[in-house]
Formats: structure tokens, C-alpha cells, sequence
């Protein structure tokens, strides 16, 4: 092919590929005044939860900021009025820092299997809010581990944790498993916990759909992060499980975070995840669950 | 049970319907007249062609093949065969045995074409609803985006059908999900039925030879699909003599050549179409990095004659899409990609066992691939090489069975079985601190299998209907479903040429889509049913009225549906299907648990006014629908719009011929919004940390989004205009087309996002919603070649 002929395919070729990019200029954002979006005033978010075995309960509240809000606005409100009651004992919430309100066990019992109500004001909210829960009854299930698989190379040692719940027959029950491994440092004898992570994400929050009554096998693994330096010396001392048995709005809020890792974003192409809440008024959950933890020697 | 009860009635319905035709007396009198119908030009086969006798409403068409078979009552008879842009023939036969007669219809003007009865295909003694027929040279002239004709953004234009976004192929049928058509190409059925994800669709219009689109009233022949049915054949190749056609537009390129192997015994075609953006893009791709993206596609068809009573065809379809991006530098070197690719197969042999029975059999291959690859080298040594692939391939053979034992009955049986076997995701991963990690999803093997009887029976002058029914079954590891499908189609004329139709269909999906995308994209699986995802099923009742307004050509028809459907697949709030930043936390069959099931409603109405030739032709389609769905998972169990729900859906097409030169076409089409989610506020939560973790001890700032697609994108509208002009030489024909997409400019939306921007007068940052536009106004030019 004769040079001129090249260079003739050359330019038609950069012709239409300049023509291409050209067309495509509009993918420059532009903002939208036509799309109707309910406005809505600030409202109160709580994140509470109860746990007997604690002995300070502490209440996150925050508040939402509606789309046209300027978005430098601070999260926490700082002079929110909070209680919570039994029905018989109300007590009121003292401020423990930025956002956050507490009582103590002494103050208010937390009860298994008790109803607990809760309700939050703050001077500029239209609404107060309001919530309740009732408290998982107390309960003591099997829990057998089958095996422990120890890896060692030269950078570290792990841990497969392999062990099986029998879920409580003839109800529906929702669990929250979470796993840690005591170490103690040979040298300084200072005792160190480390969290075990679910080998499936699955295994750390589900319900008993399915499987009532049935033994529910998990597996959880540990590292004693050697090959990260912090682990020179430590020695395993025991690995500990703790199984939550969670009322239905704690496992509800809990599971796109705990199982499915969510963190919002931008992608304008997935599904939203709309964030279960139970908080009359705004946002949130108030919710609550037993604990039994377990704890195995080595 | 009640689908046992419906199978039963249908069952003795076919059973007394067959009976009676096989014990009418006048049975063993009456002969048949039978053949195929072929055109002039290429001796091509011409499926869809109207066969009747003059004065009475008495008729049949051919079929996919070109094969017709009638039997008069009378031995005196005169059969008027006509089909669009060819001239009728009328021909007088006194049968006194059996005749075998194969018609050629010749192509005609259509500018000095004068309308008649005979001429105007007529929709109201048509036994059919709910069917989009759209011809092949329609296609060609309707103006399209960068020049590049798309089958599928035609039948977008088309009442009940919708696209589901700005510039997308996609097909959204009644309110029913793109995975929800059944799209099969010289029998095989296509997977991922487009290219560039999701802006052009598969299909070469020059290689095809007719496209039909049903929405609803599904004969018992086809299955497996809730929403539609894309029936798509190729062309034979001509028999006469060899042609060809290229075409050199903005994008791609396109060659189709056809000719004879054995003159009037056997001939071929072959088409293929390659983009190439990669080539022109290179020259401006600095030294060392590798970036391009194309695809092509490739038809090719042989037939052959074996004898009068017999014919063979084999017939194939690959096309293939890469994106690929790479660095090379001294010391190290990164490649990464993906392609995706669709192939089909199909072989097939028509057997005429008499003038009044006709089978074929099909043996067909059809699969479908993704694949994302990433490997880095550093001097030479391998660091990291990831492959994920997930794909499906088919296996299937079908008979299907014609008898038409009187005039007043067609009956049809047939038996499909399919084997089909499932990737749904694949990981490969190779890295220098390991050897090698292979994750691999168990792979699923299933049958599907469907078995049809239906009946295309006359009661009378004025009442027509098909009765069927269809037994599908599905094998899925230890689980087996079996469901009975009624379906029901009926006509009765009002008038010579006004008639009122009601339809029924019971359907049935075995295989699924994900995606949570709501897009096109090769990232989608197709996944089976299996022992906890229980097929999707629907029910849909369509009622209407037809008239012919015969004088001016015109075809006009009003429709109303509603559909039900149960276990309709959605994907769990934050569903995600790819896992490439942690291939070890992918889980066998995760895709299970990004899934739900639930309930679909959809109800509206379609309106068209068509004029199918002429100088002038075109149509105007509306559509009046509403779409909801119901999860129990999502959108605390409440009934949500869909995506694509669309409220109001106008287009109006326009084609007028001026002469042999010159032909102008336009499109203008109107749609509400698609529902979308935006976020009201945002609010603070810290979840629990039971765990000691540093990842829960966040404030999340969560967007609240109100209900589940309670906002609206705005409406989207615009209007393409082409303009054509063609040369006729002495050894070939050129045409040079003109066309400017989305000609006043609109910037309609591809999608939203909440961003923050500064307010200079309140010194505070503010969110604000954006929107993207892809497609401004865009001019093409394009040139065709036929010799």
C-alpha cells in the first residue's frame, strides 16, 4: 500500500475517532433540579442495645441530616433528653461524651426475657422518639468443638476453629457468634486477646430457619500474628466464644453489616441497602441479647 | 391439585378436537395442497406468508421453514398467498389427489403498490396477539444510534416493549425483567444477547431473515421464558446466484456473502461485523500501555435439499466482546481484561412424511462465556494471575410435529430436551507467595425438559382459537419440578375485518438471571432453579380488539394484560456478585444467598396504529402500564414499583420512500421515568461491637431511602432522523445514509448520584443530586454496498 494511502487512512481514522470523543462530552456531570425528593426535618438516631451481662449501657444518639441540610453540619446531638423504662422504674440518661448517653445495671436492671421501652428529645427536633424491646429469655445451649486445626509455618501459627451449637428446639431464635483467642506474651506475661474471624461470614450471624433444634456447625479462624512482629512469644492461652442469642431487631439491623460487610457507597448500579430500624420517629434500633461465653484451655 | 385439573381439561380438549377431525367423514376425500414458499430473488424460504382460500376466511400460514399445508372442503378452489413486499398470487387448482406445489413470491415496489384485501396482511383473521412482526427491511431503514441497525431497539419501539435505560438493548416486556425473554436464533436460545455492554445487541440484522416478538398469548410450543419470545431465522443463502452486502459505518464494518453450493439444491451465507475502536484509538495510546476494546460477530448457514420431502440445515452464531488494558515498562508488565462470548449451533433436518405432516428435528449447541483475567510480572517473574470465569452451556434436541388433518385443525407436538450445564463463578488465582488457588463453584448439571400439544382449530366462520398445553420438568441435583401449562388463545370475528381476542398463558423459568446491576452487563450469572430457588411462574390474561382499516392500509389494535407472577427473582438489598478483592471469602453457590424471591404484578394497555407498506409507512404505539413487585426481604416486605416501571410509553415511527433513490425515516418516543432510589437524609448509626472490632466501632453514616423506587428519573424523550440515499450501478447498489441520533439535543438521564457541592453564598457544602447523559446528539454516516 502506497504511503500517501496510509496516511489517508491515518487521518480518516483520527477524523472519526475525534468525532467519537466529541460525542461523548456530556458524560460531564450535570445537576439535576427536576428530580422530586420528599424533604423531611432532622430526626433523632438511636443505636442502643441491651446486654444483661453489661454493667454501663451505652446509647449512641445522632441525627440525621436531610438531603438540602448543609452536610457540615455535626452528627452528634449533644443535649438529647433520654430514658428508658420497665414499666415500673424510669431513669433518665447522663451524658458520657460526644453523642453518647448511659446508665448503669445498679441504675436500671436489664432483665432476660423483660420488655424494655425507650424514648429521647432534644430541643430543635419536631418529634421525640420511641422504641421497645423485650430481652431474649436466658438460655444455655450445647456447644461442643469438634476440632482444632493448627498450622504453624515460619511466619505464623493459625488456628481452625471447628465447633457446633445445637440450637433451642420450638423456637425461632437468632445468634450473634464471636470468637476470640487469649495469647499471654511470654516475656512481659501480659495477657493479649485477639479476635478469630468466621471462616464464612455467615457463620458469625443467623437464624435457626430450617434448623430447629438442630446442631449448627461453625468454624472461626485465629492467628497469633507472628509475621507481623506482635506475636514473638505469645503463647495460646485459650479460645473464647461468645454466643448472643439476639431479639429479631438487633439480628435485622446487625446482618448487613455483620454478614454482608456493607459500607455505603456511591455505586448508583447495586441495589440500596435500606437499613432496618425500629425507632418510632427516626432512626436507628433499640434492641438487646443474652450473652454465654465459653472458653476452652489450651 | 389445580394444574393437574387444567392439564386434564386440555388434554381432553386436544384429545376430542383431534378425534373429531380424524373421524369427519369427509376426511378420507379431501386432499391437500402443500409446498413452500419461496421468494424469486434468492429462492430463500419465506416463513409467515398468509395462505388462504378466496372469499372465506379459511386459510393457514408457513411456517418457519416455508412449508404450508392446506385441505379444502371443496375440490374447486382458488388460494391466495400473500405476504408483505411481495406481489399476491392467486391460483386456481381442481384437486383430484394430493398436490405438492412449492409458490414463488416476487418482490414488489411498494410505492405503486395498490392496497387490496388480499394484499393488507391482515391482523383481524389473525389467530394471534400480542405479536410484533417486524420486517427485516423495516430494520434497515429506521434511523439507530451511530448507524449500527439493531434489531432489538426496534422492537423497543414497539408498544409493551421498553429499554431499560438511555441507549441500551436490553428488552423489558410487560413489565418483565430482560432475563425474562426467551431468545432463540435458528431454534437455539441466546444467553447474553448483546454486545458493548448492553448498547447494541447481538444480532447482525443482515444475516436474518425474520424476527417475531410475542409479549403474551404463547403457543404451547414455546417455554422457559415468563415475559417473551424472540423468534429469530436466519437466512438460507441464496440459491440462484452469489451476493453480498458490506457496510462501512462509524463504529464497525459488516460483509455478508450468499450463493449457491449446488444450484437450487444447497446454498450458504455467511456474515460477520467487527467495531474497531481499538484500531482507532491506537495511534493516540502512549508507548508501553495496551488499551482497546472491540467485538465481532459471525453468522454462517448451510442448507441442502436432500430430497422434495427432505432438508438439512446447519447453522452457527459466535460472537465475542474483549476489553483489555496493560503497561509494559522495564522492569515489570500488568495485562488486564475481560471478554465474554456467546456461540450457537444448531443442526436440523425437515422431514414431509405426507402433504399433511411435517417434522423437524433439531440437534443445538448454545453457550455462553465471562472471563476476567489479570496478570502481573515483575523482570519476568509472575506476581499475580487472576482468572474469573463463570459460563452456561446447552445441549439440546427437539422434534417438533405439524399435522393438519382438516382445515379447521393444525395441530401441532412436539418434545425439547435440553441438558444444561452451569459455572456460575470460577476463580483461578496464581501468585508468587502461593502456588496456586483454585476456587471453583461446583458445577450444576440439569435437565429441562418440555413436551407441547397444541391445536390451531376453527369452530365455524368466525371463531378461531389454539388450545395447548405444555408439560415442562426440571432436574436439579436430588429435586425434580414438573408443571402443566395451559395456555388458550382465542378470536371471533366481530366483523369481515374487525375482531375481538382474548389469550391465557401459564409460564414457566427453570433458569435465571443475576445481576444487580439492573444493566446488561457480562457480569451477570445465569444460574439454574434449584432445591431452594423455585422457578419463576407466571399467569397472564390478555384481552383486545383488531381492525383493519383495509381502504388505507392501516392495521389498528388496543390491548389490555394483566400478569401475575410468583417466585420472581430479585437480589437482596446490597447484593454483590463478583468477588475479585477476596477471592477466599467467596463461598460455593454464594449467589444463592444474594437472592430472593417474591411476587410480580404488571397490568396495562398497549394501543398501535400500524401501516406496514406503502410509501409511507411506519406506526404509533402507546402503552399505559404499571409494574410492582413485593419481596419479603426488601423494602420491609411492601409492594415497590419496579425499576422499569413506566407509566406512560409513546413512540412514533415514520418511513416514507420518496422514490427509488431517496428514503427518510424518524422516531420519536416518550417515556416516564424509570423509578429510582435517592437518598432523603443521612443519618449516624455505631453497630454493636460485640466483637472487639475495630471495623463495627464506626459511625456509619447511613443514607435512609424512604420507600423502595419512590422517586422518578425524568422523562426521557428523544427523536432520531435518517436519511438514505441509494445508487443502483450496473454491477452492484450503493446506499449512503445519513442519521442524527437524539437530534434536539436531550440530555436525558443514564443515572444519578448524590454529590456535595460548595454554596459560595452560604459558605456551606450542600448535597446535591447529579445526573449523567451518555448519548448528546449524534451525527453518523454510514455506507452500504449490495452487489
Amino acid at each position: 500500500m502506497k504511503s500517501s494511502h496510509i496516511a489517508s487512512l491515518q487521518t480518516i481514522g483520527l477524523i472519526l475517532f475525534s468525532i467519537l470523543i466529541l460525542f461523548f462530552y456530556s458524560c460531564e456531570p450535570e445537576i439535576v433540579t427536576k428530580i422530586d425528593i420528599p424533604e423531611e426535618d432532622p430526626k433523632l438516631s438511636v443505636s442502643a442495645y441491651l446486654i444483661p451481662s453489661d454493667t454501663i449501657h451505652q446509647i449512641y444518639i445522632g441525627k440525621s441530616k436531610p438531603h438540602n441540610v448543609p452536610t457540615d453540619e455535626s452528627w452528634e446531638v449533644e443535649n438529647a433528653v433520654a430514658t428508658i423504662s420497665d414499666g415500673s422504674t424510669t431513669v433518665t440518661l447522663t451524658k458520657a461524651g460526644l453523642g453518647y448517653y448511659q446508665f448503669s445495671q445498679d441504675d436500671l436492671e436489664i432483665v432476660p426475657g423483660k420488655k424494655y421501652q425507650f424514648s429521647a428529645y432534644a430541643p430543635g427536633f419536631k418529634q421525640s422518639v420511641h422504641s421497645s424491646c423485650v430481652v431474649p429469655a436466658l438460655f444455655d445451649p450445647k456447644l461442643e468443638v469438634t476440632s482444632i486445626d493448627t498450622v504453624t509455618t515460619s511466619e505464623m501459627t493459625s488456628w481452625a476453629v471447628n465447633f457446633k451449637i445445637m440450637d433451642n428446639p420450638g423456637t425461632v431464635d437468632f445468634y450473634r457468634i464471636v470468637g476470640t483467642m487469649e495469647f499471654i506474651d511470654t516475656t512481659t506475661f501480659e495477657i493479649i486477646h485477639m479476635p478469630m474471624s468466621p471462616a464464612q461470614p455467615r457463620f458469625s450471624m443467623f437464624d435457626d430457619a430450617g434448623r430447629d433444634g438442630a446442631w449448627i456447625p461453625l468454624r472461626f479462624d485465629g492467628y497469633n500474628y507472628e509475621w507481623m512482629g506482635q506475636g514473638s512469644g505469645l503463647k495460646l492461652v485459650s479460645i473464647n466464644i461468645d454466643v448472643l442469642r439476639t431479639d429479631e431487631p438487633y439480628y435485622k439491623f446487625h446482618y448487613p453489616f455483620v454478614v454482608k460487610q456493607y459500607y455505603p457507597d456511591d455505586n448508583p448500579f447495586t441495589e440500596p441497602v435500606i437499613i432496618f430500624s425500629n425507632i418510632t420517629n427516626g432512626y436507628g434500633v433499640f434492641c438487646s441479647a443474652v450473652k454465654k461465653s465459653y472458653r476452652f484451655q489450651q | 391439585m389445580p394444574y393437574s385439573r387444567y392439564a386434564l381439561y386440555l388434554g381432553v380438549i386436544l384429545f376430542v378436537s383431534l378425534a373429531s377431525s380424524l373421524n369427519n367423514p369427509a376426511r378420507s376425500q379431501r386432499f391437500t395442497i402443500s409446498g413452500h414458499m419461496v421468494e424469486s430473488e434468492g429462492k430463500e424460504t419465506i416463513p409467515g406468508v398468509n395462505i388462504f382460500l378466496k372469499g372465506t376466511s379459511t386459510g393457514t400460514i408457513s411456517n418457519n421453514y416455508g412449508f404450508y399445508s392446506i385441505s379444502p372442503m371443496k375440490d374447486t378452489v382458488e388460494i391466495v398467498y400473500s405476504f408483505i413486499g411481495y406481489a399476491p398470487q392467486n391460483i386456481r387448482f381442481f384437486l383430484h389427489r394430493d398436490t405438492v406445489i412449492d409458490i414463488t413470491l416476487n418482490p414488489i415496489r411498494l410505492e405503486t403498490f395498490v392496497v387490496t384485501a388480499e394484499t393488507n396482511t391482515p391482523i383481524s383473521t389473525e389467530n394471534r396477539m400480542s405479536v410484533v412482526s417486524v420486517p427485516i427491511r423495516q430494520i434497515q431503514e429506521i434511523p439507530a444510534l451511530l448507524g449500527e441497525k439493531d434489531v432489538f431497539k426496534v422492537l423497543q419501539l414497539m408498544p409493551g416493549v421498553q429499554s431499560g435505560g438511555e441507549g441500551t438493548s436490553g428488552l423489558y416486556v410487560r413489565g418483565g425483567g430482560p432475563d425474562q425473554n426467551l431468545i432463540i436464533l435458528d431454534d437455539a436460545l441466546v444467553y447474553n444477547a448483546f454486545h458493548l455492554f448492553g448498547f447494541f445487541s447481538l444480532f447482525n440484522g443482515d444475516a436474518l431473515k425474520s424476527v417475531e416478538l410475542s409479549k403474551g398469548g404463547f403457543p404451547a410450543r414455546f417455554g422457559g421464558r415468563l415475559s417473551s419470545v424472540v423468534e429469530m431465522q436466519m437466512k438460507d443463502g441464496s440459491r440462484k446466484g452469489y451476493h453480498g452486502e458490506a457496510g462501512i459505518g462509524l463504529i464497525s464494518s459488516r460483509l455478508m456473502l450468499e450463493g449457491p453450493i449446488i444450484k437450487d439444491k444447497a446454498s450458504f451465507i455467511v456474515s460477520g461485523r467487527r467495531t474497531y475502536l481499538d484500531v482507532l484509538a491506537k495511534p493516540f495510546i502512549p508507548d508501553g500501555i495496551s488499551a482497546g476494546y472491540y467485538f465481532y460477530d459471525l453468522n454462517a448457514k448451510l442448507n441442502y435439499e436432500i430430497s422434495p420431502r427432505d432438508r438439512v440445515y446447519v447453522s452457527g452464531y459466535f460472537g465475542r466482546d474483549k476489553f483489555n488494558v496493560g503497561e509494559e515498562t522495564d522492569w515489570d508488565e500488568f495485562q488486564a481484561g475481560m471478554f465474554w462470548q456467546n456461540a450457537t449451533t444448531t443442526g436440523r433436518w425437515n422431514h414431509i412424511f405426507n402433504p399433511r405432516l411435517f417434522t423437524n428435528t433439531s440437534l443445538i449447541y448454545s453457550t455462553y462465556r465471562f472471563n476476567v483475567f489479570f496478570s502481573q510480572f515483575e523482570k519476568e517473574k509472575l506476581m499475580l494471575d487472576l482468572d474469573y470465569i463463570s459460563d452456561i452451556e446447552d445441549v439440546s434436541i427437539k422434534s417438533d410435529w405439524e399435522y393438519s388433518p382438516t382445515p379447521n385443525h393444525l395441530i401441532r407436538a412436539g418434545l425439547l430436551v435440553t441438558y444444561h450445564t452451569f459455572r456460575p463463578s470460577a476463580v483461578v488465582l496464581k501468585a508468587m507467595d502461593i502456588d496456586e488457588y483454585t476456587f471453583k463453584v461446583r458445577r450444576l448439571f440439569s435437565f429441562e425438559n418440555g413436551l407441547y400439544v397444541e391445536d390451531e382449530l376453527r369452530l365455524g366462520d368466525r371463531f378461531k382459537a389454539n388450545v395447548g398445553i405444555r408439560l415442562s420438568h426440571f432436574t436439579t441435583r436430588d429435586k425434580q419440578y414438573f408443571n402443566p401449562e395451559p395456555r388458550l388463545m382465542a378470536s371471533w370475528m366481530l366483523a369481515d375485518d374487525f375482531s375481538a381476542k382474548l389469550s391465557y398463558a401459564h409460564m414457566t423459568q427453570y433458569v435465571h438471571l443475576i445481576s444487580n446491576s439492573g444493566l446488561s452487563l457480562p457480569t451477570d450469572l445465569w444460574v439454574p432453579t434449584t432445591e431452594n430457588i423455585a422457578p419463576q411462574q407466571s399467569q397472564q390474561v390478555a384481552a383486545g380488539l383488531a381492525k383493519d382499516l383495509i381502504p388505507l392500509g392501516l392495521n389498528v389494535s388496543l390491548e389490555g394484560y394483566y400478569k401475575y407472577s410468583k417466585n420472581v427473582l430479585g437480589y437482596s438489598e446490597g447484593a454483590s456478585f463478583l468477588m475479585f478483592e477476596d477471592p477466599e471469602s467467596t463461598e460455593e453457590v454464594k449467589w444463592e444467598d444474594n437472592v430472593t424471591q417474591g411476587q410480580g404484578w404488571s397490568y396495562g394497555a398497549e394501543f398501535l396504529l400500524q401501516r406496514k407498506f406503502g410509501a409511507f409507512t411506519g406506526w404509533i404505539g402507546y402503552t399505559l402500564s404499571w409494574t410492582q413487585l413485593q419481596f419479603d426481604e426488601v423494602n420491609n416486605g411492601d409492594k415497590f414499583f419496579a425499576k422499569y416501571d413506566r407509566r406512560n410509553d409513546i413512540s412514533v415511527v415514520g418511513i416514507y420512500k420518496l422514490n427509488d433513490k431517496f428514503t427518510f425515516s424518524g422516531t420519536w418516543v416518550y417515556g416516564t421515568g424509570n423509578a429510582i432510589n435517592l437518598p432523603t437524609a443521612e443519618y449516624p448509626v455505631i453497630p454493636h461491637n460485640a466483637e472487639m472490632s475495630e471495623w463495627l466501632n464506626w459511625t456509619r453514616e447511613i443514607p435512609s431511602y424512604g420507600a423502595k423506587n419512590s422517586q422518578r428519573m425524568e422523562p426521557y424523550h428523544r427523536m432520531d432522523l435518517s436519511a438514505r440515499y441509494t445508487k443502483k450501478l450496473p454491477k452492484y447498489e450503493r446506499t449512503i445514509e445519513f442519521s442524527v441520533f437524539n437530534l434536539y439535543n436531550r440530555k436525558n438521564p443514564y443515572f444519578y448520584f448524590l454529590d456535595q457541592d460548595y454554596d459560595p453564598n452560604t459558605g456551606q457544602w450542600m448535597n446535591v443530586v447529579k445526573k449523567i447523559s451518555i448519548f448528546p446528539v449524534i451525527p453518523s454516516i454510514s455506507l452500504n454496498f449490495k452487489f
